[in-house]
């Protein structure tokens, strides 16, 4: 049972507001851009597929990638698979992506060298998650450090 | 059972040939065979002490295992039951194994087939009988919580003997030669017979007896191969053919029992040795050292006896460099980064030229033959090296030096700084001179070192990030290093190499204990009794090559991201402290937002600063104060084995990940971008050519770095002279150097191969002190070749 979300759609509710704010952010947008690649992230408790296209051009003016909620078509350079209560928690830097996946928490596959072109992003976007959090009211979401 | 097609080729080809495509074209599958015998052979002696049941596995392993003779083959022995296959080794580690299981044949980068049927046996019978009981699980049970923490932070990795055990070795095998494995089980049970009771029944009575058992399953083994040799010739129609495998059969009843007496025996010996200790334990780059040195006696024989020519022990000794191709590890999938070019991360080694124990240049007809051998094969391996005396013949020099030029990928090495390096290190002078290389480029006394030498890799430039950030990760945002103090406050130079060294010194200390305790999970759960006997000292002391038993016991740790933290810390004193253009508050802002809106500031930085490699005294200086400072710190340490932590200069790919783990860097580098390679200058750095980058090289202490240092350089090969090449690589060593390494490939070669990879599938290049396939490798590391920088040599 999830902590943090009550299904798949509240699940999507909040990443689909997060990745609008991150696609669309300048700063953090245009380095994902450079990955150039097209990712898949696969949530477990409670199930959900979202998957981010960072290699074709972006489907609507001013955002730098794509990203589709729920299960689609393209076909993903690299995955990366963990509970969806783990990638809460990491967007807040609480989880420690090399622990995670030395431990087996986080699953992943594909060109997983080119999925490290990503991580420049990662300090940028985790200041955003709690912003995104609070815009939505769902301040109770927020993740303290202790 | 063999699971393999005969690929057959076109008759037009020569033996070589034949066999060189064959290995090429095969591909990369896993195969369960040991992990299944090993695992039947626990289950039914896992209550007996490690030396006994490790042994008997051991048995259980090479009694049942596939025996396959393949189409052209003289020299014998298979490691699986596929071409390529990779045997696992769960009880190293288990859980990466079942987390890859269904990917390893749909994984985008070393793919490796295995079948259903394997995936569920791995999955019903193997893998959940190793949870509990894996070194890993050991490890990670007596590793303190904060190592564990540390481990995890990507600043120093462990990875390799947590996967696979013990590698990176060469055995004696003129020792094997010379008395077979009979004089090895002798001296064993005349030892053993020696002990008093109470030794008898500890450790050292069931090391000897181990020992014995683990060279009696060899016999057998190879025993296996004779009778199936001799079953094939009475089925052979080719009476050529037929003749050949009846040789083969003879040889392999005769060796590694025996001593050998002719070329033939001699190679297959060393192969059967060679490929058992790769069964026994899977820490890559056993290698078969210097070649040409152990081998000569048996070629003179031969050819004064009239058995051979130098046309045929060429042949013989290109099927032996073709037959190693066969022996590779799959990795796992979340190393992947780090290990590009799987193929190349076996790295077996030759090494043939230098000079003899008695400091004369030992260059013989086999060195010519063994390179002439290789630069017929020109496969991922062996890694061939070639060293050089001051003395060597300028045959020799020419020779490798036109296969060089001409894309044959080898490396390099200058007798004079290493084995001065090597007594530095504490050998004596006769092993110094001695020296085989291991894994990337290691120099070992042959036979006589467990030396670990790619244990650990140390991210320095983390550590200089720490420093100018109060000990916070700028990729992550959180604390993850020592608190040093806010940069913004450091009033000199002296306190920025403070904070660094504060930093250093922690984490290598953290590494220090994480490694011991790994260490002893090892030598606890998966000694190596049979690669202990063939190693000098083992035997001497009755102690396992894991615990110490070896002449010569170290660890190597690899500095990664060298010339990053050079450039970076002269950088600072640059700019902050000499010239006072900038503060270190400004700076430091600038690094934790990987230069966001300050590019003409990092324009600055990257452009305007002298770098590492342009023969600049300020700069090569402080770099060799960040090589002394590594050394002294390392040098505080002692290992489990009671030997020394030994400082490298060499990355693999390691600085592609560990890149992608650091932020930016006050040389200009953004964060997440590809650090500097080995001893190599930063790319696109280095803008005053290759003597310029020489001249800084031989300025540094390489002598100091025992474990080695890798400085690749690339060059319009087709484009250049020999002589010119020579009187680079000549004048290079005679100022000092100690490795070089080039890879004379055109970009445009390169490009064409990425967008076509299907037809370059045997496009070798060289990463850092290996090669690999360059279609095989992850697109970040087909451009990071790319972008090194191409040479001329103008005369």
């Amino acid at each position: 049972m999830s902590q943090y979300y009550k299904d798949t759609e509240d699940l999507y509710k909040i990443y689909g507001y997060f990745l609008d704010r991150v696609l669309r952010d300048e700063k953090i947008g245009t380095k994902m851009r450079k990955a150039g690649i097209i990712i898949k992230f696969m949530y477990t408790d409670p199930d959900a597929e979202i998957t981010i296209d960072l290699k074709n051009p972006p489907a609507k003016e001013g955002y730098y990638g794509t990203f589709y909620l729920g299960p689609c078509d393209l076909k993903a350079d690299v995955w990366s698979k963990q509970p969806a209560d783990h990638s809460h928690r990491f967007w807040h830097g609480l989880e420690n992506p090399i622990a995670g996946i030395t431990k087996g928490i986080i699953k992943q596959g594909g060109k997983v060298t080119a999925m490290l072109k990503l991580l420049p992003v990662i300090k940028p976007a985790f200041r955003l998650f709690p912003v995104a959090l609070k815009e939505m009211g769902l301040d109770d979401l927020i993740v303290s450090k202790k | 059972m063999n699971t393999q097609q005969a690929l057959r080729q076109p008759p037009t080809r020569s033996r070589v040939d034949r066999l060189r495509w064959k290995i090429i074209e095969a591909p990369q599958e896993v195969c369960v065979e040991r992990a299944r015998y090993l695992t039947e052979a626990m289950r039914s002696h896992w209550d007996k002490p490690p030396f006994t049941r490790i042994s008997l596995a051991f048995e259980h392993i090479l009694k049942n295992i596939s025996v396959i003779i393949r189409d052209d083959e003289i020299i014998v022995g298979c490691r699986t039951s596929k071409l390529k296959g990779a045997p696992l080794f769960p009880e190293n580690k288990s859980l990466w194994i079942e987390g890859d299981l269904e990917n390893f044949d749909t994984r985008a980068l070393q793919r490796a087939l295995i079948t259903q049927e394997e995936k569920d046996e791995l999955t019903a019978n193997i893998l959940p009988y190793w949870k509990g009981k894996t070194v890993e699980e050991r490890m990670q049970k007596f590793m303190p919580e904060d190592i564990l923490d540390d481990m995890d932070k990507y600043i120093f990795t462990m990875m390799l003997e947590i996967t696979y055990g013990i590698g990176h070795f060469t055995m004696n095998h003129e020792r094997v030669l010379a008395h077979g494995l009979l004089g090895v089980i002798d001296n064993a049970s005349q030892t053993l017979a020696g002990l008093s009771p109470e030794e008898k029944d500890g450790e050292k009575g069931l090391f000897y007896d181990a020992v014995i058992r683990s060279c009696n399953t060899v016999i057998s083994f190879a025993r296996r191969y004779s009778e199936l040799a001799h079953a094939m010739a009475g089925a052979e129609t080719d009476p050529e053919r037929a003749a050949e495998l009846r040789e083969i059969a003879r040889v392999c009843g005769r060796v590694p029992e025996h001593p050998a007496e002719t070329l033939h025996e001699a190679m297959q010996s060393l192969y059967f040795i060679h490929l058992v200790a790769q069964i026994e334990s899977g820490g890559n780059s056993i290698s078969l050292g210097r070649v040409d040195q152990i081998l000569y006696p048996y070629y003179r024989k031969d050819i004064e006896a009239n058995r051979t020519s130098p046309e045929k022990a060429r042949e013989l000794v290109a099927m032996l460099f073709v037959k190693v191709n066969e022996i590779w590890n799959v990795l796992e999938e979340a190393f992947i980064p780090g290990g590009e070019g799987t193929e190349g991360k076996t790295t077996q080694n030759v090494t043939v030229g230098g000079v003899g124990t008695d400091g004369k240049d030992a260059t013989n007809d086999l060195s010519y033959i063994a390179l002439d051998a290789y630069a017929d094969v020109r496969t991922v391996q062996p890694d061939f090296g070639v060293r050089f005396s001051p003395d060597c013949p300028a045959e020799l020099m020419r020779r490798a030096v036109d296969y060089d030029r001409d894309g044959v990928l080898m490396h390099l090495f200058n007798d004079e700084t290493i084995v001065r390096s090597l007594v530095r290190g504490g050998h004596t002078l006769e092993d110094a001179r001695d020296y085989g290389i291991v894994g990337c480029l290691e120099p070992n006394a042959q036979g006589k070192t467990f030396a670990s030498t790619f244990a650990v890799q140390f991210n320095g430039i983390k550590c200089l990030e720490f420093a100018l950030s109060n000990g916070v990760d700028n990729i992550f945002g959180y604390p993850s290093g020592l608190e040093t103090g806010d940069p913004a406050g450091f009033k000199s130079f002296d306190d920025v190499w403070n904070a660094y060294d504060r930093q250093m010194r922690h984490f290598i200390s953290q590494m220090v204990r994480g490694m011991n305790v790994l260490d002893r999970a090892i030598a606890e759960t998966v000694p190596s009794p049979f690669a202990s006997a063939m190693v000098d000292g083992c035997m001497e002391k009755g102690m396992d090559l894991t615990r110490g038993g070896a002449v010569y016991n170290s660890t190597g740790v690899q500095l990664m991201g060298f010339a990053n933290v050079v450039d970076s810390l002269y950088a600072v004193k640059k700019t902050v402290f000499d010239d006072k253009r900038f503060t270190m508050a400004d700076l430091t802002e600038w690094l934790s937002e990987d230069w966001q809106d300050a590019e003409d500031k990092r324009a600055y930085f990257l452009n305007r600063v002298p770098k590492y490699g342009n023969d600049n005294d300020d700069v090569d200086a402080l770099a060799s104060r960040v090589i002394d400072h590594y050394c002294d710190v390392l040098s505080e340490h002692r290992n489990f084995r009671g030997g020394a932590f030994w400082p490298g200069i060499f990355s693999v790919g390691f600085h592609i990940t560990m890149g992608a783990f650091t932020g930016a860097t006050s040389d200009g580098r953004f964060a997440g971008d590809v650090l500097g390679n080995g001893i190599t200058p930063t790319t696109g750095n280095a803008v005053s050519g290759p003597t310029a980058i020489m001249n800084s090289v031989v300025k540094l202490p390489v002598e100091r770095v025992f474990n080695g240092t890798n400085l690749n350089m690339r060059f319009q090969g087709k484009q250049i002279s020999t002589e010119n090449l020579t009187t680079l690589i000549n004048t290079y060593f005679r100022c000092g150097g100690t490795q070089v390494q080039f890879n004379m490939v055109d970009s445009a070669v390169l490009r064409e191969a990425q967008r076509h990879p299907e037809k370059h599938r045997d496009l070798f290049v060289r990463v850092s002190g290996y090669s690999a396939a360059f279609t095989g490798l992850s697109e970040i590391a087909q451009d990071e070749i790319i972008s090194r920088t191409e040479f001329e040599l103008r005369p």
